[in-house]
């Protein structure tokens, strides 16, 4: 009976207009209905055979009972419904027009309804629910031994409780630990008499291993550098420099630093002439944000320090305004800071550049990681005496020169090999001439 | 025990405590001489008279500014927007003054905003709609929808005793189409609980409001071994029924005639896929209308509320799952 207004509640069959057997087609007047307000046609909702009338004319009956069946699955011509359905003859009248059930009515497949959320249909047996697992896990079930009944063979809750009651579990057997954790909403379970089996367990198979959290330095520092290999496009230029005049100066110039406290080391001398370098090629003193590249006015240069357990890189701003010395000065004082971890916030924020120098340990290459947003990173590893071919008014000759390599990733999003190449040759070239200017 | 409709019980609740508590007043559109668009208030204007049953303009926000000055008074307003829809208009004053009142100056707002809602009947996007999840986004109020004349009558009560204000989504559709025992002089229903309208070991089906009745409808006929879930309050929330009967069947389809996104059903599936996941067995299902407007086209409508059919499909599917 369907619905015919907002206040009324049941209707009375006046007269069936189609008999049992008979051919409907939607929306077609099937019946004459009448209300306390109004008679109504009442029109079918579907095509296909009138199979039964459950209200027979006078019948009183409520708004969404049924009146009469409709069986959307029949074809018309047929003269009963019993008829075989001429299923495989590709001559048969074509398909009655489209019924609202017209998704289960045509085929004569048998009935996997859920199949369009379930899965399509595919194989289902070794994909089990929350509430399998852990049903299985209370009673020692092997799931593989659990015959499924839901869709595509899923092994379902009934299933494996079926496959306890039946005595499959190995409940008895072998208490389990529990794995999962609880949820506050759940009662506690009671207490677990003795956790015996476990700790002959764990060291054993850790093999004589210890884990330990990652402190908040080092994940923040994992953080940035896998995010840095995901962002940039990383690439390494590596330059060999002579330092024997910066090693002339330096001698020349730390004594008196010495008296103000400070040690002259090769770093600063390198500070010094990238930040003359970067002057130079204003591209590498930028960073990349989006699709632009952002060029910084001042040096802002951050220098690694490495820490018993991690690595921090304090900014000294304006470095292009400083001298060899202010440099020095400027290295000492945050790097020491850094040790004991009194920096303030700002001072780690805000580099444009960075330079990182691992070379105390001797070692003399490395490819070092972009600090982001910046677009290269210039790594100075350790100052080595080697036999060199140098050039002189008498021609060439073999000499004992302190070398090193001066090693900078740089960003190929923003750069280019050659500028990174003009960029090391300017370090260099400064370098070479005494590095104070 | 009397036999009623939902219509009647709602009658009967506001009658009753209209006489048995002098502070309760009726206040909305054509509710006096004319009785209310539905005809809930029938005859209060000549029982009560005109100071307790006030016709007002076209004007949601006036009927319940007016009606939060009054419950600040001490009375006990009971506001009917003639359709659910035209809440819009009051918005402001059920949602930002009536709502917050008591978090900003400690004020207890006692007024019940009754809410006829729902579809079904070719009202067209106008007069069918079903906003309860607007005000469960609203901290400050309290959210029921009777599915039975007895919940009616007893949530009724409960909602004007109530000291918060009470949106109150009485269903049209189910106004004289349901009928049922109502138990006489007082009836109260406590809000916050849950009620299982038909137990059942192989799914749930967590409905309110209209959507209860297809879904006992869909377990007779299918005969399966259906609980049905009636919310009957959602604002609070009955979690623990909820958790419940989740943890029971392991299988969860929430249903309601309202859209989908961000909905009650959205609600529910959340919690219980947070705190039933051990024991679920299969996804959390949902049977709403359609994200769109009513339509006023009957066969359109039909298409965008859940049906009958609809509901029987998406219990078959989860019993077979």
């Amino acid at each position: 009976m369907p619905k015919m207004g907002i206040s009324v509640s049941e209707g009375t069959i006046v007269e069936w207009r189609k008999q049992p057997g008979d051919w409907i087609e939607a929306d077609e007047t099937i019946a004459d209905v009448t209300t306390d307000k109004v008679d109504v046609e009442i029109p079918s909702p579907a095509s296909g055979r009138l199979a039964r009338i459950i209200a027979e004319a006078g019948d009183s009956v409520p708004v969404g009972e049924p009146i009469a069946e409709i069986d959307s699955s029949a074809k018309p011509g047929e003269s009963h419904p019993q008829e075989t359905p001429p299923a495989a003859d590709p001559a048969a009248e074509s398909p009655s027009p489209s019924s609202r059930e017209d998704g289960e009515a045509p085929t004569a497949e048998p009935e996997a309804p859920a199949d369009d959320n379930g899965g399509n249909g595919s194989d289902r047996s070794t994909f089990f629910s929350p509430v399998v697992r852990r049903v299985a896990d209370k009673h020692g079930v092997d799931l593989g031994e659990v015959a499924g009944t839901g869709i595509g063979g899923r092994v379902r809750k009934r299933d494996v409780l079926a496959h306890v009651e039946s005595g499959g579990g190995a409940a008895q057997a072998k208490p389990q630990p529990v794995l999962h954790s609880e949820s506050p909403y759940r009662p506690d379970p009671p207490p677990t008499p003795a956790p015996a089996p476990q700790p002959a367990v764990e060291p054993a198979a850790a093999g004589g291993e210890r884990r330990e959290p990652m402190s908040p330095m080092r994940q923040t520092i994992a953080k940035h550098m896998l995010a840095s290999r995901a962002t940039a496009a990383h690439c390494t230029t590596i330059v060999e420099v002579d330092m024997s005049s910066v090693a002339a100066r330096r001698a020349e110039l730390k004594p008196a630093m010495a008296k103000r406290g400070v040690s002259l080391t090769y770093l600063a001398f390198v500070a010094k002439a990238t930040a003359g370098a970067l002057t130079e090629f204003p591209a590498f003193n930028a960073s990349v944000d989006g699709t632009d590249i952002v060029h910084h006015d001042d040096v802002n240069l951050g220098i690694a320090v490495a820490l018993d357990a991690g690595l921090i890189v304090p900014v000294i701003p304006r470095a292009q305004l400083l001298s060899v010395e202010g440099l020095a000065a400027s290295i000492s004082d945050v790097a020491s800071r850094a040790r004991e971890r009194r920096l303030d916030p700002d001072e780690v924020h805000g580099g444009t550049f960075t330079i990182t120098n691992p070379g105390q340990f001797g070692a003399v290459l490395a490819t070092p990681i972009i600090n982001q947003p910046q677009v290269a990173i210039l790594d100075l590893e350790a100052i080595v005496k080697r036999p060199v071919v140098v050039s002189g008014p008498e021609g060439d000759s073999i000499a004992i020169r302190p070398m090193t390599y001066l090693c900078m990733s740089w960003d190929h999003r923003a750069l280019d090999g050659a500028e990174a190449a003009k960029f090391l040759g300017s370090v260099k070239r400064r370098l070479e001439a005494g590095g104070v200017d | 025990m009397a036999e009623l409709t939902y219509l009647e019980a709602i009658s009967d609740s506001l009658r009753e405590e209209m006489r048995r508590d002098e502070t309760v007043l009726c206040i909305g559109e054509d509710i006096g001489a004319f009785g209310g668009a539905f005809k809930i208030t029938d005859g209060f204007l000549e029982e009560f008279g005109g100071d307790r049953v006030v016709d007002t303009p076209l004007a949601e926000n006036a009927i319940i500014g007016a009606a939060v000055g009054a419950a600040i008074e001490g009375m006990k307003p009971v506001c009917e927007m003639q359709f659910a829809d035209f809440i819009s208009c009051g918005f402001d004053q059920l949602v930002n003054v009536a709502g917050r009142m008591h978090y900003r100056q400690g004020l207890a707002v006692p007024i019940v905003v009754r809410l006829p809602s729902g579809g079904g009947f070719s009202g067209g996007p106008f007069h069918s709609q079903n906003p309860e999840a607007w005000f469960l986004q609203s901290p400050g109020l309290k959210v029921v929808a009777p599915a039975t004349a007895a919940d009616a009558k007893g949530l009724l009560t409960a909602a004007i005793r109530d000291p918060n204000p009470v949106c109150y989504l009485e269903h049209k559709g189910l106004y004289r189409y349901i009928k049922g025992e109502v138990p006489e002089g007082e009836h109260v229903v406590e809000l916050g609980k849950a009620r299982i309208a038909r137990a059942g070991e192989e799914m749930t089906v967590i409905a309110y409001g209209s959507a209860v009745h297809l879904a006992l409808d869909a377990a007779e006929q299918l005969e399966e071994d259906i609980e049905v879930i009636d919310l009957r309050s959602l604002c609070p929330l009955d979690t623990e029924a909820i958790l419940a009967s989740a943890r029971k069947t392991g299988k969860v389809l929430v249903a309601h005639e309202a859209t989908q996104s961000c909905g009650v059903a959205a609600e529910v599936a959340a919690l219980v896929a947070s705190e039933a996941f051990e024991d679920l067995d299969a996804p959390v299902r949902r049977l709403t209308a359609a994200d769109v407007p009513i339509p006023f086209s009957p066969p359109l409508e039909q298409a965008v509320l859940p049906q009958l059919e609809d509901m029987k499909e998406a219990c078959r599917e989860l019993l077979a799952y």
